[in-house]
C-alpha cells in the first residue's frame, strides 16, 4: 500500500517535466512530419500536398546531396575527432615537464564561441593573406590549397574547424578514461614484454572502450546536427557542396520560407540520424562487451 | 496680534505660490515653446505605452546608434508616455522573425522591410497599415514611395536608396590610360586586359560570401536585360519572359567571362566579403563590386593611398542603351493589427520622425547610411551625388530580386559558385534560376 502511495507521489513529480517534454519535444517533431505534407510557408493558410515535398527532395537531388555531405561530414569529425584526441590525451598522459600548461593550451579551443572559431578559421583559410597562404609562402611549398573555394575540399575544411573546437573536450573524456586504467596493468605487459604501441593497442585502447563509446557518440551527435561551420564557414558553397542537412534545412525554411519543405526533409533527417544512432550505439555496446 | 501675523503668513504664502506658479509658467511656456517648433504641437498619447520595433542589424560603431539609442530617446523625450523597445536580427532571422511574429498576432508595431515583392505577403495578409494618409508622404521620392504600393496604396516611408556600383582605383586606371571609367561593355574588359598585363588584379570579389555576386550580376543584368525590355519581370509572371531566355543567359556569361579570363582575383571563393575589401583597399586589386552601402568600409585607409571611383558596370554595347542599378534600400512600415493606442503613438512617432524640425529628423539625416530620399534633403557625400548627377539622364533599375520570390537569388549565386569552379554553365545558373522561381512563386 505504502510502495503503491510513493510510487504515485513519485510519479506525481515526473508529471511536470513530462508535459514539458511532451509539448515542446514530442509533438514539434509529430508536427513537423505533418507540416511536412503541406505547403505551409510560414505565414497564412496552408494546403495538403500529400507526399510531393518528399517527391520534390529526392528528385532534386536535395536529400541525397545533403545527407551524402553530412555523413562525409561526420566520418571525418568522428574518425579524424577520435584519433587527434586520443593522440593529445596518451601524450598529456605521459609525465612531461609542465604537463598542466599542456592541458590547460589545448584545452583553450573549446572556451570559444563557436563564431569566434569560425572568424578566426576564415583568415586561416584565407587566400592571398592567410595563415595558411604564409605558411606555404615561407616554406617554398607554392600556392596554398584554397580551401573553403574548393568543392570536395569546403566541408573537410569546416568539419576540421569542428574537430579543432572539440578537441579539448574529447582530450579530457580520454584522459579522464586513461587515468582509470591502473599502473599495474600496464606493468604487467611491459613485464610480459609489450612495447609501448602494443600497450596502447592491446590493453588502453581496450580499456577505453566505455570512453571511446562516449567520444564517437559525441563525434556522431556534432556532425549530424553540423550547421554553425558551414554557415559561417562556406555557406554550404561553393555551389550546394557542403550543404549538410540541417543547413539545408535552414535555407528551405528561413532564405526560401518553405516551410513545408524544410518539415518533410526534417522528417527524414531525423528517421535517418535515429537509424544511424541506434546501430552505432548497438555496435559500440557490443564492442564495449568483447573488450 | 496672531491675526495679524496669520495674515502676514498668508500673503507671503500667497506671494510665494504666485511668484513660484509664474516663474513655472514662464519655465513651461519656454519649453512649450522650444517643442512646439519641433513638433508642431503634437500631443502624447493618453497612456504609456510601450511600441516595439524591429530593424535589422548593422554594423556597429562607438558612436549612439540611431534605432538602438536615438530614436527611442528622443521619442521618449518628445512623448513622455511612449517607450519604444528596439529589437534587432542578422537579416535571415530578421525576415523570418518578422513574419513569425506577424502569424502568430504580435507582429512590431513599427518595423523596417524591403520594397516590391519582398514587402507583397506582408500587404497581402493585410499585416501593414496602409499608410498613404500620412501628411509627408509627398515629401519622399515619388518614384522610390511607387516600390512600396499596393493597388494605389502605400504601406512603407522610405528611409533611403542605395546603388550597386563598381569602386576602381583611379590611379591604377589611370596607369593603364584610362583616365575616366568606362561606358561601354568593350571598354570595361579593354581595362580589365590592360590592368592584367600591367600585373595587377583587375577586380576582387569575396565569392565566399556567396551574396556578393548579386553585386556585378545585377550591375551587367540592368543594360542587358533592361536595356531591350523594361517590363521582363512583369512579363516573367504572366510567363512572356523567362529566366532562360537570351539577355538572362548573357548576363550570366558576361559575368562568368571575368573569371574565365582571370580578371576576378584568383581563389575568389576563398575569401569573404570583408577580406575582400581589404584587399581593395589595400590597393591589391584596381576594382571591387560592391555598392553605396560599402561606402564607410571602402573609403577606410589600407596599405595603399590612392583616389577612388564608382562606376556601373556599362554591359551595353558602345550606343547601345545603358541602364544603371538604383534601389530602395527599405521603409518604415507599421502593423495593422495593433490596438488604437498603438496605432496612435505610432502616428506620432511617424509624424516627429518625419518633421524637418525635429532633432529626430536631424539624427537620422545625419546617422543613416541610405542615400535619403526626402525633398530638401541632399547627401553629405560628394562622391554619391556625382554618381547620381552623372547618371541621371539614364535609366535606372532596382535591384533585380526585388521582383522575385525569396530564395531565386540565393540559387542563382549558388550555382553562379559552381561556375566559378567550372563545373556548370551560364545555362544552368538560368535554368536553377526558373526552375526555383516556378516553385516559390
Amino acid at each position: 500500500m505504502l510502495d503503491k502511495r510513493r510510487r504515485n507521489v513519485l510519479l506525481l513529480f515526473i508529471v511536470p517535466a513530462l508535459i514539458f517534454y511532451l509539448i515542446f519535444w514530442i509533438s514539434p517533431v509529430l508536427m513537423s512530419f505533418f507540416y511536412g505534407l503541406t505547403d505551409w510557408r510560414g505565414t497564412g493558410a496552408y494546403e495538403m500536398i500529400g507526399l510531393k515535398n518528399y517527391q520534390n527532395l529526392i528528385e532534386k537531388g536535395t536529400l541525397f546531396n545533403s545527407m551524402g555531405n553530412t555523413i562525409k561530414y561526420t566520418l571525418f569529425v568522428v574518425i579524424w575527432g577520435n584519433v587527434q584526441a586520443l593522440t593529445l590525451a596518451l601524450i598529456l598522459n605521459m609525465k612531461l615537464r609542465a604537463r598542466g600548461v599542456f592541458r590547460t593550451i589545448f584545452y583553450i579551443p573549446a572556451l570559444f564561441s563557436t563564431i569566434v572559431v569560425a572568424f578566426l578559421w576564415g583568415y586561416v583559410y584565407a587566400p592571398h593573406y592567410g595563415l595558411l597562404s604564409e605558411l606555404f609562402t615561407s616554406l617554398n611549398l607554392g600556392t596554398a590549397p584554397n580551401l573553403l573555394g574548393t568543392r570536395g575540399l569546403s566541408l573537410f575544411a569546416a568539419a576540421f574547424v569542428e574537430t579543432w573546437k572539440t578537441s579539448g573536450t574529447m582530450t579530457i573524456i580520454y584522459l579522464a578514461g586513461l587515468q582509470n586504467i591502473s599502473e599495474e596493468v600496464i606493468e604487467s605487459a611491459k613485464i610480459d614484454g609489450c612495447t609501448g604501441w602494443q600497450a596502447i593497442r592491446y590493453v588502453k585502447i581496450p580499456m577505453l572502450s566505455n570512453t571511446i563509446t562516449v567520444n564517437v557518440m559525441l563525434g556522431l551527435i556534432g556532425g549530424f546536427k553540423s550547421f554553425d561551420y558551414i554557415f559561417a564557414l562556406t555557406g554550404g558553397g561553393p555551389g550546394k557542396s557542403s550543404s549538410t542537412l540541417m543547413y539545408s534545412i535552414y535555407k528551405m525554411a528561413f532564405v526560401e520560407m518553405q516551410y513545408g519543405k524544410a518539415e518533410a526533409l526534417a522528417a527524414m533527417a531525423f528517421i535517418f540520424i535515429l537509424i544511424v544512432s541506434v546501430i552505432a550505439l548497438t555496435i559500440m555496446k557490443r564492442k564495449e562487451l568483447e573488450a | 496680534m496672531k491675526r495679524k501675523l496669520l495674515s502676514v503668513l498668508l500673503s507671503t504664502v500667497m506671494l510665494g505660490t504666485m511668484m513660484c506658479s509664474t516663474a513655472f509658467a514662464a519655465e513651461n511656456t519656454e519649453a512649450a515653446a522650444q517643442t512646439e517648433s519641433a513638433g508642431d504641437g503634437l500631443e502624447d498619447v493618453s497612456e504609456p505605452v510601450t511600441l516595439s520595433l524591429m530593424v535589422t542589424t548593422r554594423p556597429s560603431t562607438d558612436a549612439k546608434d540611431f534605432y538602438l539609442d536615438i530614436l527611442p530617446e528622443l521619442v521618449h523625450e518628445k512623448f513622455p508616455n511612449i517607450t519604444i523597445e528596439v529589437e534587432q536580427l542578422p537579416t535571415d532571422q530578421y525576415k523570418q522573425t518578422v513574419r513569425l511574429k506577424f502569424a502568430s498576432g504580435e507582429g512590431p508595431d513599427l518595423f523596417t522591410w524591403w520594397a516590391q515583392k519582398q514587402a507583397e505577403d506582408l500587404v497581402t495578409a493585410d499585416y501593414v497599415r496602409d499608410l498613404s494618409g500620412f501628411e509627408k508622404l509627398d515629401k519622399f521620392t515619388p518614384s522610390i514611395t511607387e516600390t512600396y504600393s499596393f493597388d494605389g496604396k502605400t504601406y512603407g516611408l522610405p528611409l533611403g536608396t542605395s546603388f550597386l556600383t563598381t569602386w576602381y582605383n583611379k590611379d591604377m586606371f589611370k596607369e593603364v590610360g584610362y583616365d575616366s571609367y568606362p561606358t561601354n561593355w568593350d571598354e570595361f574588359i579593354d581595362i580589365c586586359a590592360k590592368l592584367k598585363d600591367a600585373g595587377y588584379t583587375p577586380i576582387t570579389c569575396g565569392d565566399n560570401s556567396s551574396f556578393v555576386i548579386q553585386f556585378a550580376m545585377y550591375q551587367i543584368g540592368a543594360s542587358v536585360i533592361y536595356g531591350e525590355n523594361f517590363d521582363f519581370d512583369e512579363q516573367l509572371y504572366t510567363g512572356e519572359t523567362k529566366f532562360t531566355d537570351d539577355c538572362w543567359v548573357d548576363t550570366v556569361s558576361k559575368l562568368q567571362y571575368l573569371y574565365d579570363n582571370g580578371y576576378v582575383v584568383e581563389d575568389s571563393l576563398g575569401l569573404s566579403q570583408d577580406q575582400s575589401r581589404q584587399l581593395f583597399v589595400d590597393g591589391e586589386a584596381a576594382m571591387i563590386f560592391d555598392g553605396s552601402f560599402g561606402y564607410a568600409a571602402l573609403m577606410n585607409e589600407g596599405a595603399a593611398d590612392f583616389e577612388r571611383g564608382m562606376f556601373c558596370v556599362p554591359s551595353n554595347g558602345e550606343g547601345e542603351e545603358f541602364v544603371y542599378n538604383w534601389t530602395p534600400a527599405n521603409a518604415l512600415f507599421t502593423s495593422n493589427t495593433s490596438d488604437e493606442l498603438h496605432q496612435q503613438a505610432c502616428d506620432l512617432v511617424m509624424k516627429y520622425w518625419f518633421d524637418e524640425t525635429s532633432p529626430l529628423f536631424s539624427e537620422w539625416v545625419a546617422n543613416t547610411t541610405d542615400i535619403i530620399c526626402y525633398d530638401g534633403v541632399s547627401d553629405p557625400r560628394d562622391m554619391i551625388n556625382e554618381y547620381l548627377e552623372r547618371y541621371s539622364d539614364y535609366k535606372n533599375i532596382y535591384n533585380l530580386n526585388n521582383a522575385w520570390p525569396e530564395g531565386v537569388s540565393d540559387e542563382m549565386c549558388s550555382i553562379f559558385q559552381e561556375v566559378i569552379t567550372g563545373d556548370s554553365i551560364a545555362e544552368d545558373v538560368c535554368q536553377a534560376m526558373q526552375d526555383k522561381f516556378e516553385e516559390l512563386s
